[in-house]
């Protein structure tokens, strides 16, 4: 192929895939919204189980998978809110305000502290003492969730 | 005599201290009262809070002379919260909730009153609110209250429980839910027949929710247990955990007693159930 011909193609490939990704991009954040909001939802079913074990509806064994669920998913939370996916949920009842990008440091911290908080309530769950996991759940709950929620989280 | 004081005395003092202490949480003062965007001492007043009127500035309530009311007497503070006056004669703007503190008892007021003499004076000025004229013009407050303020006492209602009249208390007087959860009309007054039905332009442009007994639209869904848990560490039914502005007064909620929490819950199961309008 001449270096001319070969230069035509490649722009051409170019522009192709840029706009494709330009689409792509636009698609990928009603995606991000959506696994996003999944997330979530998991998070508090997670809670729910570990809770309905507190109250002697469930067993510890159940408990102990939830636990570890919610050290998975605190730690995957950065990786649902990349630039420019800020938006309302597809509930409608919130939305991620602009703080997250503009103090992307802070919510790293508070990413970071519901993580911490994840992994000590996944440990006191398995020791099966209710006191210790009860306060555990509320740290995370109020501190973790509640810590980022009220700085980067609106409600609609 | 140095000491002339018996010590019972400074016992009595210390738990009216203690209980000030106390209600002073439970009315939440700190919230408004503090600039915490801006790293401000706590009471010294200074934080925005934006309405459809315009913006308020809170003001200095630390015992500073000069720039708080470190000059104020007991009584001039408890005219301020019953009636909405300032201890200059002038009126209050309902920015600060005295349409709530009203009924704050005789009792409760002076206890906060001693709580406040013992917080640290910070010399901070006021900062005037930014209202257009004429409603910057204090004199006109009087007509605003003529036509919207009854000041009184909270009376208990009798054939109630104790815990739902100590709920009733505390949401109407010290907690003062209505002066955001309840919706203001045109001039800016609390619309009493909506009590609690929540209002899209809370302080701040916030939506505020409806927390009347209204099951789709409000918190008729949720038993005593659910509201104690939200009150306690921000928890919904569904295990979401609450941001915003309501996180900021969970954060005295807490603080509250097992037994007050319960009982602000107990009267909330028994606000009448309104519906919200979906807006799209």
């Amino acid at each position: 192929m001449k270096a001319s011909r070969l230069m035509a193609v490649v722009g051409l490939a170019g522009a192709v895939i840029g706009s494709g990704g330009a689409v792509a991009h636009a698609q990928g954040s009603a995606a991000v919204l959506q696994q996003r909001a999944a997330l979530m939802k998991q998070q508090a079913a997670d809670l729910g189980v570990i809770h309905a074990y507190l109250t002697g509806k469930a067993p510890q064994a159940k408990a102990v998978v939830a636990a570890a669920g919610l050290t998975n998913t605190t730690r995957k939370i950065p990786d649902l809110f990349p630039k420019g996916s800020g938006g309302t949920s597809p509930d409608g009842k919130f939305a991620a305000k602009p703080l997250i990008w503009s103090d992307w440091q802070g919510f790293l911290a508070a990413q970071g502290n519901a993580v911490q908080k994840a992994f000590a309530l996944s440990a006191a769950v398995k020791t099966g003492d209710k006191k210790k996991i009860g306060a555990a759940f509320a740290d995370l709950g109020k501190n973790g969730c509640g810590g980022c929620h009220s700085k980067f989280r609106e409600q609609k | 005599m140095l000491f002339s004081a018996a010590p019972a005395a400074f016992a009595a003092d210390r738990a009216v201290v203690a209980r000030g202490a106390y209600l002073t949480n439970a009315a939440d003062c700190v919230t408004c009262h503090t600039d915490v965007a801006h790293r401000g001492k706590p009471y010294a007043g200074g934080r925005a809070i934006a309405t459809p009127f315009g913006t308020f500035y809170s003001p200095n309530i630390t015992p500073d002379p000069k720039t708080g009311i470190g000059r104020w007497t007991e009584a001039q503070f408890l005219h301020a919260l019953h009636d909405g006056i300032r201890a200059d004669g002038a009126n209050l703007f309902p920015a600060m909730p005295y349409p709530s503190f009203t009924k704050i008892t005789d009792g409760d007021a002076r206890a906060i009153w001693a709580y406040m003499q013992t917080l640290p004076a910070v010399r901070q000025p006021n900062r005037p609110p930014e209202l257009p004229f004429p409603l910057s013009w204090r004199p006109l407050q009087t007509i605003w209250k003529w036509l919207f303020f009854a000041p009184g006492r909270f009376r208990s209602t009798p054939g109630r429980s104790a815990a739902w009249n100590r709920g009733a208390y505390l949401v109407l007087a010290l907690a003062h839910c209505g002066e955001c959860h309840t919706p203001r009309n045109f001039l800016g007054a609390m619309q009493q027949s909506r009590f609690l039905a929540g209002t899209r332009h809370g302080p701040n442009g916030d939506k505020v929710p409806n927390i009347t007994s209204d099951p789709k639209s409000g918190i008729g869904s949720w038993n005593v247990s659910d509201i104690v848990a939200l009150l306690t560490d921000g928890q919904t039914p569904g295990f979401d955990f609450i941001g915003g502005t309501m996180a900021e007064v969970v954060n005295s909620t807490s603080r509250l007693t097992e037994a007050d929490r319960r009982a602000i819950a107990v009267y909330l199961k028994t606000v009448p159930p309104l519906a919200t309008a979906e807006r799209k």
